[in-house]
Parts: C-alpha cells; sequence; structure tokens
C-alpha cells in the first residue's frame, strides 16, 4: 500500500527535472526499479509493476547521461547472467556423470551386475560397456 | 460546593456564553506554542483537526493555526509519531485543493506558507523515510499534493536536503521487509 503511495510520489519527484533524474539513477534508481518489477510478478503484475516501469520512462525520456548510464548496466547484467549460466551449465555438465557413478539410485544394480557378472563370468571387454549402460 | 461553582464561573468566564468556534480556534492555536506540554500540543492539534474537517471552519484553522501548525512538525514530529500523524494530516486537509471547491484558492494559499522555507519539506521527507507504517502514507499523500501543484520549488527543496536522495531510494526497497519489520514491532508489543 505505501509501496504504491512511494511509486506514486517518485513518479512526480522525477517529472522535468534532469538532476534529480541523475542524481537518482546514479545512486541505484534503476536496479531498485526493476528489482520492484520483478518481484511483483514482472509484466502480469497491475499497479506496482506499471509504475515502476513509467519511473524508468521517465528516467529514461530526454535524458541522455541517464541513456549511456543504462546501456552499461544492462551490459554489467547481461554479462553477469551470462557468467552464471555458464557456471550452471558447467556444474551441470560436471554432476550428471558423478551422480550417474556416486549418487543416483540406477548406479547400484549395474554395478553389483558388473561386479557379479565379472564374477561368475570371465568378463570379456565387449559385454562390460552395454551391462553398466543397462 | 460554593467554592467549587465560584471556582467554575471564574474558570469559565463571566459571561458564561457558550465558546464560539473561532475562540476555541484561537485558543489551540494559542496552545501550540513550545513553552506548552508535549501531551497539551498534541491534544490541540488533534482538536483542530477534527475543526478542519468542517469546511466552514477549516479557513479559520489555517488563517490561526497554520504557523503553529509548522512549528510542531518542525520541532516535534521526528520525535514523537503520535503527535507526527495529525499533523500531517491537518496540513493535508488545509492544503489540498482538489478536496474542497472551497479550497481552490486557500489551498495555494496554504501551501505557499508551508514553502515558504525548506524546513517544512526536509522534515517532511525525513518522517517519508521513518518506519511506521500510517504517517508514512500521510506524509507521502502531503508530499504529493505539494508536488503535483508546486513542483519546481519542492524539487528544488530536495535537492537542497544531503541525504534526499537516499530517502527517496529507502522507499523503493522491498515493501514486504518492511511488512515484517512492522510485525516485529507489534510482536514486542504484545509480548
Amino acid at each position: 500500500m505505501t509501496f504504491t503511495e512511494s511509486l506514486g510520489f517518485w513518479e512526480l519527484l522525477i517529472s522535468k527535472n534532469q538532476d534529480i533524474q541523475k542524481l537518482l539513477a546514479f545512486q541505484g534508481a534503476f536496479e531498485k526499479l526493476f528489482n520492484i518489477i520483478e518481484t511483483e510478478g514482472g509484466i502480469e503484475s497491475r499497479v506496482n509493476a506499471e509504475s515502476a516501469l513509467s519511473c524508468v520512462d521517465t528516467l529514461l525520456r530526454f535524458n541522455s547521461a541517464n541513456q549511456v548510464g543504462v546501456i552499461f548496466l544492462l551490459l554489467h547484467l547481461s554479462a553477469f547472467t551470462y557468467a552464471a549460466r555458464r557456471i550452471t551449465s558447467a556444474r551441470a555438465l560436471s554432476q550428471p556423470s558423478s551422480s550417474l557413478f556416486f549418487n543416483s539410485p540406477r548406479t547400484y544394480p549395474s554395478k553389483n551386475l558388473h561386479l557379479n557378472n565379472s564374477l561368475f563370468s570371465s568378463g570379456t571387454n565387449l559385454k562390460r560397456p552395454t551391462r553398466l549402460s543397462w | 460546593m460554593d467554592f467549587l461553582s465560584q471556582t467554575y464561573i471564574a474558570i469559565r468566564g463571566p459571561t458564561g456564553a457558550p465558546q464560539s468556534p473561532l475562540e476555541a480556534i484561537a485558543k489551540l492555536a494559542d496552545r501550540l506554542g513550545p513553552s506548552t506540554l508535549l501531551s497539551d500540543r498534541r491534544a490541540s492539534i488533534l482538536a483542530l483537526k477534527g475543526l478542519a474537517k468542517d469546511h466552514k471552519l477549516r479557513s479559520a484553522v489555517g488563517d490561526h493555526a497554520l504557523r503553529g501548525l509548522l512549528d510542531v512538525l518542525e520541532n516535534d514530529a521526528e520525535v514523537d509519531p503520535d503527535i507526527a500523524l495529525p499533523v500531517v494530516e491537518t496540513l493535508n486537509l488545509l492544503c489540498d485543493p482538489e478536496d474542497d471547491p472551497s479550497m481552490r484558492t486557500l489551498g495555494p494559499k496554504y501551501m505557499d506558507a508551508v514553502l515558504e522555507n525548506d524546513r517544512a519539506v526536509h522534515k517532511l521527507l525525513v518522517l517519508a523515510s521513518q518506519q511506521a507504517f500510517t504517517p508514512r502514507t500521510a506524509t507521502l499523500k502531503l508530499l504529493g499534493v505539494l508536488l503535483k501543484n508546486r513542483r519546481a520549488k519542492t524539487q528544488q527543496y530536495f535537492l537542497a536536503l544531503p541525504t534526499g536522495p537516499a530517502v527517496a531510494l529507502a522507499m523503493l526497497d522491498d515493501p514486504r521487509e518492511m511488512m515484517r519489520n512492522g510485525q516485529y514491532t507489534y510482536c514486542v508489543g504484545i509480548t
């Protein structure tokens, strides 16, 4: 409730004053406004996300300093998300192999089978991979 | 008994005529001076707020008590949230020109008085950054009225306050965090 009123106050405060727009943008207003849009449910949200977007619009319109600033911010964010995606994908690549062999319950029967087979039969090289994959 | 009735007559005044609203407003405005007790000021502000809700008496309240209301806002509102809310609400009633047709001429006059110097706006911004819920809403409403009608001057005062940007950015923090802080306060209160 107060949040809606805060955004209404913001819309009035930053209108038609480039000094205030610059001052607030360079102290982290864009991050906070995007954060609000994200927490309020993105594009499906009703009042607050719309007010926050309108604040972003007011901060950017006719204000070249903020336009340059937001490009750097978005580049920084996209670089960050790219790095985060790389890290998670690297983890995802490394984890299935380990879980397949050590953690997953599926590995135990195959291991046992392999052990049993190697104990019982002569254990030829051709048969082992097929049984492991099963 | 005789003594009591004589004292009562002495306090009531010689005529014993019922007090007119204008006299009451003048007396209540006198009570807003810094020499009286904080509880006296709080009581008189609550009475003035009640009187300001009447459309006919609003101009009298504004003419007599606006200076005192601004003094209380500057001196007491930050330390006492119980006094901050009625002061801000009374100023809201006096300044909002859209509230009532009769306020279209009076509202701008009182707004100019509020914006005479930067102290009132600075104090309102400090109040808006505090965590208490109801004064904050009323303060934001009053600041919105001031910004809508006297935009350039209010923005100039905002820029003059060194903590202004920090205050404005603190408003955009997670609302759930604020609600949680409020709930903590309630929990501490009821235990």
